[in-house]
Parts: C-alpha cells; sequence; structure tokens
C-alpha cells in the first residue's frame, strides 16, 4: 500500500516535466498599437508564443491598465512612465522587457509660427494626459523653461487630435507616430521630439508581480519569441513591415517611418537596460518619485526573462 | 546541383583568382554579359530586359552590354564556363553562385513596379486548381504531387517547403515533387490536374490574368499571408527580390559606374500587356533566404556524410541531455540499491535484536496458521512459557478470545483481548498487530500485547470518581462554571444557565462576556475586587453574591464561589472553578430581617422582646435610653423590675389576661425607672406565635409619656381654673357645687352657695390701670382662700365676682362669722405698689338643701339676687337671700 502511494507521488511530481512545458494558467497579455509592440504581433502570427500566451490587442494604453487593474490582463505593454504610475496607484508591476527606446517618434508639434518651446508660454496644447504624451509634454516644457501652469494644457485622445488642429483648437499636440506624420502632413511642425530627451521614454513589458511565480516559463518564452520578431523585422523587413501595414492598418511607409523613431535593443541591450543603475532604472525612479511613491519596492525592474534563455522545448 | 564536379569548380576558381587581373583587362575590350534567370518563356525575358541594357549602354558609355538569357540548366554550364558578369537570379542561386564563386557580390537588388507601386519583395505561391476542396491547407499537401521549377528556386520550391516545415510538415518526405522546367509548365502542370499543386513566384499568376493567360478564378492560394499593402497572393513570408550579381572579375571603377547608372534607371514601363516594370535599388539582406536553404540543408549547405559529435550535439541536444541524464540516473540507482541492501541488511540485525531486547510483550503471529511463529523473551516471561516451548505454540492456548488480524490492527485496540498464562491464569490485554510482509496471503503479524488490567482498574476507578461528581452535582443543584481567564473562555454546566432561565446552547459560546452581560452593573465592581484579591493571591476564595439578570427580564441573587486553581509559569492567574447558587430567595429573608433589625434598632420607642415565659431576650437602644437599663442587664429577667407601685397587682392580672385572651394589650402605666423616677408609659404587648401558633415571643413597644402626661394635666387644670388667681372657674365650681351638694344629701348638714362681687374694682382698673386691678385680685384672692378651710371652695367666675361654696355646715348659723369675715378681709386697706387701693365686697348667699328642690343653678341665682340685694343697700354687707 505504501510503495503504491509512494509510485503515485512520485508521478505527480514528475508530471510537470512529463507533461511538457505547459503551466496551467494562461498568462493574458496585454497591448495596443505601437510599432514597438509589433513584434508581439508577429510572433502570434508566426507560432512562436508559448502555448498558454493569450494575446490582447486593445485600443489604447489606458484600456491595458484598466486591464490589468480589474486582472483581465497578467501583463501589458506600457511606457515606464505609466508603470511607474501604475505603481504608486497600487498596481505591483514588474518590468522584464525593454521593447524599445523612443527616438523620435514621440513629437511636440506645434504652429509653424511657434518656433521654439518658450513661444508656447499662453498656448493651448492637446494631449493625452494618461499616456505618454503626458511625460513627453512635462519634458518639453522643462526644456524650454516653462511649467504646465504657464500653459493651457487639454486633455485630447489622440483620435481627436488632427481634428483638433483642423479646427484650430489646439495650438500645439502632443502625440506619436504615426500620427505624428499625418499631422505634419495637416501643416504642423515639430518642434520637439524624443530625440532631444533620450533614454527618456522606455516602452517595455511589464508583469504583474504575483504571477511571476507561476508563469515563469511562459515568460521565458514570451521574451525569446520577441526576441525571435525582432530578428525577423531585421532580417526581413520587408515581409515584416508589410505584416505590421496589415495588423496596423497603415502603409508601409508609415510603418518604416515610425520605426525610424525607435531603437530596438536586442538581449545584450536589454540587459543593460534592466541591469541596475542603468539609466531605465535611474529615470523609472524619477517617474516614481514624481508620482508620489517615494518608498516602493526597489525590485521592480528585473532583467531574470531577458537572460539568455533556455530555448526550450515548450 | 552537380556535387560531382564541384572540386572541378573549384579549381576554376582559384585558376579565376590568379587570372584576375588579366581578365579585368581584357573585360574593357569585350562586352560584359548580363545574364537573367528566366522565370517563363525565353523570349518573354528577353522582351522584358532588353530596356535595361539599351539603358545600360546608354548610361555607362565605353563598356558594350550583352543580354543573355538561361534557364536553371543552361546558367549553371554558363558559370562554369565563366560566361557571364553580371547576374539577375533567384536569391537561392546566388547564395550557390556565391559558394562557388567568393568574389561574387550584389551590387543592386531588383526593383518591380506594378502599377506604379515598388515591390521589393518576393514570396512563394502554393497554386491548387479551384474547386480542389481536399487541400484546403499546409497538411493536405501531405502524400499530393507537388509541381516544381527546381530545387533550386527560392519563391518555387524552398520558401513553400520552408514554410510547410515550419507548420510541422516536412513535404519532402511526405509529399511527391515533379521537377519541371519554368513557371509556365508548373501552372499547366497543375491546371491539367497532372500534378495536385505547383509552387511558384509571387505575381506570376497575376501577370497571367491580366495578360488574359489565365482565369481569375481557374486557381487557388493558400496558406495565404495577410501583408497588408503587398499587391500579389502569397503562401510564404517574403523575402528580397533578385539580386544583380556582379561576379569576380568585374573591375570596381565599372561596378561602380553600373551601380550609378542602374540606381538612377527610370523603371521600365511595362510592355503593352506584359510584365511589370523593372527598376534597381541598393542590395537587400538576403540573410532571410540563407537561413532557409540552410534550415532545408539544400546546397550550399547541404548536410555532410560525416556525422560529427557536434552535429549531433547540436540536432539532438535535448534528447542528449535526457539520454546523460538517463543514465546518470540509472547509476545511481544502482549505487542505492548497494547501499539498500546493506542498510537492509544493518536492518534486519537490529531488528533482531529489537525484537529480543524489548521488554513489551512481542511475538510475530501467523493468523492464518493460528501459530506463534516468533517470541521474545519478555512474552516468555509474560506467558509463562520458555521460548523455545512458546514458539509454535497455538495461538488457541495463549489467547481465549478469537482473536485474528481484524481486531488487532490499528492505533487503538478497540477490544480488550484476555490472554491465558501458563497457569491458567487470565489476564486483560491489548493486542495491536502489524502486517510483517505486507502482502495478503502470508498473514505474518508483528504483535505487540501490552497487559491492560491495571489500566482498566484505573479507567473504572475514574468512571467512578466522574460519577461521584457528577452526582454531586447533580444533587447540590449547582451551576458549575470553569473560567480560562487568559483567554476569556468559559464553560457552564446546563444548571447554570437554566438557573438564569436559558438552555445552555443559547448562550454559546459563552465567554467572560456572558458572564458581564448578565452581571447587574453595580455588582460588578465588587464581584471584580474579589476576583482581584484572589488573583494578586490576597484572598483564596472568591465568593460573592450578585445580581445576574434572568432570561425574563428580572434581576435574581445568586451566590458565586470559586478558586483559582491553575496558574501560568509567571504566577498569572489561569483558570478557576467554582459554583453558582440561586439565593434570591434568601436574599429576599435576609433583607427583610436587615430591615426588621434596622427598626429594632433604629425606632425612637422602646422595643423589648421576651420569650413564653417573660424572659427578656433583647432589647433596643432606646429602651435603655427610657428606662436607664442596659442591654445585658437585663437579658434574662423579665420586666417586672420596670413596675411601681402606681398599678396594683389587679392591673397587671388583667393585663396578663387580655394578653392571653387577645394576643396583645395596649394601654398606659407609671414605671420606674433604674435611679428610681417614675415616668408613664404607652405600652402595647404582642405575642408572636409560629406556624402551630404557640407563643414564640411577646413584643413590646413602649413609648415615654410622662410629659405628655403633665402637659395632659396642665391642660386639664387650666380648663378648670381660673388663669390669673389659679381658683377654680366657673366649670370647676359648678362640679364642686354638686359634688358637695350631693355630700350634703348623703351625708346631712347643710352647705351655703355665696355669690362676692367685689365693689369699686372697675375703678380701680380705671385709675391705677389693669395691672394693678390683676394684682389686687390676686391679693384679696389670697386672703380669701385664707379664711376658708378645706372643705369649701373658693372660685373666681368672672371679672370681680366670686362663689364661695361653704360645706359641712351644721346649721345655717355657721355660715355667718365666715361670711363677715370675707367681707372684713375684702374691705381691708391695700397698698399695691405702693398706691393705696380700698375695695370692697357685696355678698349675697343662700342655703342647701331648702324645702323646694332645687338644683345648683337656682342655688345660684339665688345666691347672685341676694348680691344684689346687698349691693343695692349700700355695699360693702352680706344678704341672705328670702325668696319674696
Amino acid at each position: 500500500m505504501h510503495r503504491r502511494r509512494f509510485l503515485l507521488y512520485s508521478a505527480i511530481s514528475l508530471s510537470p516535466w512529463l507533461g511538457g512545458c505547459g503551466e496551467p494558467e494562461p498568462l493574458r497579455v496585454s497591448y495596443h498599437p505601437w510599432i514597438g509592440y509589433e513584434t508581439l504581433s508577429l510572433a502570434g502570427q508566426f507560432g512562436w508564443l508559448p502555448g498558454n500566451v493569450d494575446l490582447e490587442r486593445r485600443h489604447s494604453a489606458s484600456a491595458s491598465l484598466d486591464a490589468l487593474r480589474e486582472e483581465q490582463a497578467d501583463a501589458a505593454a506600457l511606457t515606464l512612465d505609466e508603470v511607474a504610475r501604475a505603481r504608486t496607484q497600487g498596481l505591483d508591476l514588474v518590468v522584464v522587457l525593454v521593447f524599445d527606446v523612443s527616438a523620435g517618434a514621440d513629437v511636440v508639434l506645434a504652429d509653424p509660427t511657434i518656433r521654439r518651446i518658450a513661444d508656447l508660454r499662453g498656448r493651448r496644447i492637446g494631449v493625452e494626459t494618461s499616456a505618454v504624451g503626458s511625460l513627453m509634454l512635462d519634458r518639453a516644457l522643462e526644456a524650454g523653461g516653462l511649467d504646465r501652469s504657464d500653459v493651457t494644457v487639454i486633455d485630447l485622445p489622440a483620435d481627436r487630435h488632427l481634428v483638433a488642429w483642423e479646427n484650430r483648437r489646439v495650438d500645439a499636440l502632443v502625440n506619436y507616430e504615426p500620427l505624428a506624420s499625418r499631422l505634419q502632413q495637416a501643416g504642423m511642425a515639430r518642434l520637439a521630439d524624443s530625440r532631444d530627451f533620450p533614454d527618456t521614454i522606455f516602452d517595455v513589458l511589464a508583469v504583474r508581480r504575483e504571477r511571476l511565480g507561476g508563469a515563469r516559463r511562459s515568460l521565458h518564452g514570451l521574451v525569446d519569441a520577441h526576441f525571435r520578431a525582432l530578428e525577423h523585422l531585421r532580417i526581413s523587413r520587408q515581409d515584416a513591415i508589410y505584416r505590421i501595414s496589415e495588423i496596423g492598418g497603415v502603409g508601409p511607409e508609415t510603418v518604416r517611418r515610425s520605426l525610424a523613431g525607435v531603437l530596438l535593443p536586442d538581449r545584450v541591450s536589454n540587459l543593460r537596460y534592466l541591469g541596475t543603475e542603468s539609466r531605465l532604472v535611474e529615470v523609472g525612479g524619477e517617474f516614481l518619485h514624481r508620482y508620489g511613491g517615494g518608498k516602493q519596492s526597489a525590485d521592480w525592474i528585473s532583467d531574470e526573462f531577458v537572460r539568455s534563455g533556455e530555448r526550450n522545448g515548450a | 546541383m552537380a556535387r560531382d564536379i564541384r572540386t572541378l569548380r573549384r579549381f576554376l576558381g582559384g585558376m579565376l583568382l590568379v587570372l584576375l587581373p588579366w581578365q579585368t583587362a581584357m573585360a574593357v575590350a569585350e562586352p560584359l554579359v548580363f545574364g537573367v534567370l528566366a522565370v517563363r518563356e525565353e523570349a518573354r525575358t528577353e522582351a522584358r530586359y532588353r530596356p535595361v541594357l539599351d539603358y545600360l549602354e546608354a548610361a555607362v558609355p565605353g563598356i558594350d552590354f550583352e543580354l543573355r538569357v538561361f534557364d536553371v540548366e543552361g546558367i549553371d554550364a554558363a558559370l562554369q564556363r565563366n560566361e557571364v558578369d553580371l547576374l539577375l537570379t533567384t536569391p537561392t542561386h546566388y547564395e550557390i553562385v556565391r559558394s562557388e564563386n567568393a568574389l561574387s557580390s550584389v551590387l543592386a537588388t531588383q526593383v518591380s513596379y506594378h502599377r506604379g507601386e515598388a515591390i521589393r519583395s518576393l514570396g512563394g505561391v502554393i497554386l491548387v486548381r479551384a474547386g480542389r476542396d481536399d487541400i484546403a491547407g499546409l497538411a493536405d499537401l501531405r502524400g499530393k504531387r507537388i509541381a516544381s521549377p527546381g530545387d533550386c528556386c527560392l519563391a518555387g520550391y524552398q520558401a513553400p517547403l520552408f514554410e510547410a516545415l515550419n507548420a510541422g510538415h516536412d513535404l519532402r518526405g511526405s509529399a511527391d515533387f515533379v521537377f519541371l522546367n519554368g513557371h509556365d509548365a508548373v501552372i499547366a502542370a497543375v491546371r491539367e490536374g497532372r500534378a495536385d499543386a505547383g509552387f511558384v513566384r509571387s505575381g506570376l499568376v497575376e501577370e497571367m490574368v491580366e495578360n488574359g493567360e489565365l482565369r481569375a478564378d481557374a486557381f487557388k492560394v493558400i496558406n495565404r499571408q495577410a501583408l497588408g499593402p503587398y499587391p500579389y497572393r502569397v503562401s510564404t513570408r517574403l523575402y528580397p527580390e533578385w539580386p544583380l550579381v556582379v561576379l569576380g572579375h568585374v573591375g570596381n571603377e565599372t561596378e561602380r559606374r553600373i551601380a550609378a547608372a542602374l540606381f538612377a534607371m527610370e523603371p521600365t514601363s511595362a510592355g503593352d500587356g506584359g510584365p511589370a516594370g523593372i527598376g534597381f535599388g541598393p542590395p537587400a539582406e538576403y540573410l532571410s533566404v540563407e537561413r532557409v536553404t540552410r534550415t532545408l540543408g539544400l546546397p550550399p549547405y547541404e548536410e555532410q556524410d560525416r556525422i560529427t559529435w557536434r552535429q549531433v550535439w547540436e540536432q539532438y541536444r535535448i534528447e542528449s541531455i535526457i539520454l546523460a541524464a538517463s543514465a546518470v540516473i540509472i547509476l545511481l540507482l544502482g549505487i542505492a540499491l548497494l547501499l539498500r541492501h546493506q542498510a537492509l541488511r544493518a536492518s534486519e540485525e537490529r531488528f533482531r535484536r529489537f525484537f529480543q531486547d524489548n521488554d513489551s510483550v512481542l511475538l510475530l503471529v501467523d493468523f492464518r496458521g493460528g501459530v506463534v511463529r516468533d517470541a521474545n523473551r519478555a512474552a516468555a516471561r509474560f506467558y509463562g512459557w520458555p521460548r523455545a516451548e512458546l514458539i509454535g505454540r497455538p495461538l488457541t492456548d495463549i489467547w481465549v478470545d478469537d482473536v485474528g488480524p481484524e481486531n488487532t490492527s490499528g492505533i487503538e485496540a478497540r477490544d480488550v483481548h484476555t490472554a491465558r498464562l501458563r497457569t491458567g491464569e487470565t489476564r486483560h490485554v491489548e493486542a495491536h498487530a502489524t502486517a510483517l510482509k505486507g502482502e495478503e496471503h502470508d498473514e505474518v503479524y508483528f504483535v505487540i500485547v501490552h497487559d491492560v488490567s491495571e489500566r482498566i482498574r484505573a479507567r473504572n476507578a475514574l468512571a467512578d470518581e466522574r460519577r461521584r461528581l457528577a452526582n454531586v452535582i447533580e444533587g447540590t443543584h449547582a451551576g458549575i462554571w470553569e473560567w480560562n481567564i487568559q483567554t476569556g473562555e468559559v464553560v457552564v454546566n446546563e444548571r447554570w444557565a437554566e438557573m438564569l432561565g436559558y438552555r445552555l446552547a443559547d448562550l454559546a459560546p459563552t465567554t467572560i462576556d456572558t458572564w458581564h452581560r448578565l452581571v447587574h452593573p453595580d455588582d460588578r465592581l465588587k464581584a471584580e475586587r474579589v476576583l482581584d484579591a484572589c488573583f494578586r493571591g490576597n484572598a483564596d476564595y472568591y465568593d460573592v453574591e450578585l445580581r445576574m439578570r434572568h432570561h425574563d427580564g428580572d434581576w435574581m441573587w445568586v451566590v458565586s464561589r470559586g478558586r483559582v486553581l491553575e496558574w501560568t509559569e509567571d504566577g498569572e492567574p489561569l483558570r478557576m472553578w467554582g459554583t453558582q447558587q440561586d439565593v434570591t430567595e434568601h436574599k429576599h429573608m435576609e433583607q427583610q430581617l436587615q430591615l426588621a433589625a434596622s427598626v429594632f434598632v433604629h425606632a425612637r420607642e422602646a422595643i423589648m422582646i421576651t420569650d413564653p415565659d417573660a424572659r427578656i431576650v433583647d432589647v433596643n437602644a432606646a429602651f435603655a435610653e427610657m428606662t436607664g437599663w442596659n442591654r445585658e442587664e437585663v437579658i434574662g429577667r423579665t420586666p417586672a423590675f420596670l413596675r411601681s407601685e402606681k398599678q396594683d397587682d389587679a392591673f397587671y392580672r388583667r393585663l396578663r389576661t387580655r394578653l392571653e385572651k387577645d394576643g396583645y394589650w395596649s394601654g398606659e402605666l407609671w414605671n420606674r425607672r433604674r435611679d428610681g423616677t417614675l415616668f408613664a408609659e404607652r405600652l402595647t404587648i404582642s405575642r408572636v406565635t409560629d406556624a402551630d401558633g404557640q407563643p414564640t415571643n411577646y413584643i413590646a413597644l413602649a413609648s415615654d409619656i410622662t410629659a405628655i402626661k403633665a402637659y395632659q394635666r396642665e391642660l386639664e387644670h387650666q380648663a378648670s381654673h381660673d388663669a390669673l388667681t389659679g381658683l377654680p372657674n366657673r366649670v370647676l365650681m359648678a362640679d364642686r357645687l354638686r359634688r358637695a351638694m350631693a355630700e350634703t344629701r348623703r351625708k346631712g348638714g347643710l352647705l351655703a352657695v355665696a355669690f362676692l362681687d367685689l365693689d369699686g374694682f372697675k375703678s380701680v382698673n380705671d385709675r391705677f390701670g389693669h395691672e394693678m386691678g390683676d394684682k389686687l385680685l390676686i391679693e384679696v384672692s389670697r386672703d380669701f382662700a385664707a379664711q376658708l378651710r378645706e372643705v369649701d371652695t373658693l372660685a373666681r367666675i368672672s371679672g370681680d365676682e366670686f362663689v364661695i361654696v361653704l360645706g359641712a355646715l351644721e346649721n345655717e348659723a355657721a355660715a355667718k362669722p365666715v361670711i363677715d369675715r370675707l367681707i372684713e378681709t375684702a374691705a381691708r386697706e391695700r397698698r399695691i405698689d405702693g398706691k393705696p387701693v380700698r375695695v370692697s365686697a357685696s355678698i349675697g348667699y343662700t342655703f342647701y338643701p331648702q324645702d323646694e328642690p332645687v338644683d345648683d343653678e337656682d342655688l345660684l341665682r339665688q345666691a347672685d339676687t341676694a348680691m344684689y340685694a346687698a349691693k343695692e343697700s349700700g355695699r360693702n354687707r352680706s344678704c341672705r337671700y328670702r325668696s319674696d
């Protein structure tokens, strides 16, 4: 009797390995249309994602954040400052991957008559305040020696920016590609962009801490899939551009332009960014402080999953 | 491809290397051959690229160009003969060219233009005739016949194959490939049904449809990729367009000029109904193509025959790891087995020792055979058989009950069995059996036997104790409580709850808060103080009377007694046990008694309690105050010491009679204090009987009414005497007169009634004032009184009028001298307050009895009339009443 029980127990204990790589619970990852996150779409298309990863494409960063809060998603693709803000609001997220660093793709556009940032004083600026635009705005204003009280900030979701400019309801807008190109075509001039604030806007993958333990394999698989898609983007650029064009519903030229405005770090760069005392950690700390979460746990940035992985057979 | 002549090619390539400088020199003169791999018929390809060559002729002066179109086989031959300088071919073919000709490189990448749109990528298309519903996806290609233009083609072979491989299907093993010459042949084969599917390059079908060579719905494309604005239907991912390869012997300068010219070239326009326009752009990245070829293991990356360990490792990494791990595990298991064997030996030895040397009675028993297989020394001692005889003995010899494994296994033996010793004596035992081998068919059990006689005895004794305790509790009908002071938990019995009108279940869970809720707030403090004393160790017992709220809402009295019997290690009280009794009745009685005692002590009336024999049992303080005797002095005595002679024995006799008859007596009497003084007492005595009617006590209530009595007398006196002179007033006088009349009637003799009026009194009043007048009256009264005897009465009946009753007269003549004296006295000269005052008296008198019956009123009237007569005759005289 006891032998049988022992065998049963040992069978049960071995089963995770015997049964393959499946972790029981699905890992739900939420993202929204942004050139840096399209590696996820590509990985999904080519079947490179682990079996239990569910990708959900939502329409904005806010939607992804809501999904996290309501526990409809376990991980989300967000900018670093969005993650920091969510942390100060009580959502314990951990950053595990850097998708891209914005270098030109986030812009401050303005009426062509406004030549310098300082000239924005007293003007109306449209921005999606819940998202990365807010950060861009603050940085740009800082650079011009202004702060929010010197300007009129109008909260506009990105899909209303074009209309707002056409009706001249704003003097300046803060947004990102590909919308930025469209607005430039409609007559706005580029006043500043994320190249002016290098290593500031990081787009990252943030995971709810409580899911970290149980979804290790899936996360490794997801990160591996991202880098595989990144390589595809590198070596089969045309193919990737067409695919992203189809997924995002924009033309290939726009895709190309968006790609031009971001830096896509590989594994080695990722390790650097996610390691201790990196620029990203520093900026992350600043964000936490700014949003009022002074004593948050230090370990919300982890390089565990970008370490060259088990290319596990799962 | 031709593997066997590869070495030859290498040699040739080496030769080329050596001959290069001369080649370059010669190249200037000879035209550069621009070779193009034909996708469709050569003529069509020729027509397509002619404009490019024309342009180059014009744009690069000094160099002649020659256009040559090859098919797949022809191109290889031309390359071998080194006849081609610039080559436009499929990327996979370029890989082979590159591998065979190290100096070749990509100068530009073709760009095709379709309706003005530049297309820099191509992909493979998997065609299936429309209507073939059995082929819907890559999986359906297994076992099918697939037409392809050649295994060196990217779009026509390698790309679709790669796509299928990625989806998990290696078509090389599972499909039947037929290689045809050119894409048109493939299309024909599929259309005519000679092949189930065909691999062609992207854009071909669209071109043929536009040309009218093909119906739009003739074919369906499977595994379509979603590539947005890419204008052609493809079944694979995209790869860069054809490279324009420049072979090593074209000089750098020439290369540059050609490249510059090509980049500057406007796209050729589409020929009439012809193919898309051509242009050239900077070289693309062909790494993706290399990946495909490598993965498929096709030339130039075909596998070598030798299998190196490295390759095995690369390919079968995971399998190798598992294999190695398995080997290690087996080795470890082998070692473990060996160690187990040794351990088993050691444990057997240990078992032997444990079994033998153990003090418990241990047996190895075969239940099926019903015999003892083995026994230890302790067993031998217990059963009384030597070991040798015990082993092999049937079980029935040593166990009385029918014992089998069913009723001896488990941690607690539910039954107690009876063992039989050699002597025949039986003992109560408990047996625990464990199967030794664990297999059903070999029922050898390891049995431990415990002599439980002692235990049973102890258990019975305990049960008795428990029963006794329960009976005591039942008998006393007491509520029981147990309180864990640290946790606040309280355990009570049913009676405790019932006392308060609850069921125990209603109060659960009981904690110290339950008690708090039910206790009267006023009593809680008291209880807590006593508890505190117990906790500190200042008091041994907790004994408190307190009120608790009954379920019905009333307060009832309970007495709660308990003691802390368990303390924590730090000396804090841990647990307390106690009882609770309903003392509501008692309390009420107690309260009543207290009230009575209070009354006894505090009453202003003297209270004396005696036994039935009138012996004093108790007196209160008021008694002592009234009589001057204190308690200790009177207890045990009868109240006789209080008697005064004011009451005679008859009085006391009457008192006793009344008391016995009615049970109570009330009245006044004079008693004597300790110091001898008399005092008047208002006294009430009551008899107290018990339930049977027997007298148990007498209770006497007394108050000192001496003062009242004196006051009474005072009042009486005032009622009958004149305030000023103290003489009897009219009322008393009338009474005295009547009495005197009665006396006279009885005894004989005479009495006289005289009415005296003071003459001139009024003028004294007027002249000297009323005060003087009063003083005069007092003096005159005194003087008059001095003239009279004991038996006479002098009364003042108004202002200056007096009545005198002379009693016990022998005859009428005896009255005269008295009356004359009275006249004399009244007329005397007086001095009052130094002033001379003079008055006189007029007296009228009459005698009694008379001939006619008269009453006192008559007499007074007569005397009055006589007085008036005296007054009118001149005053200062007396006059006898005459009836006429």
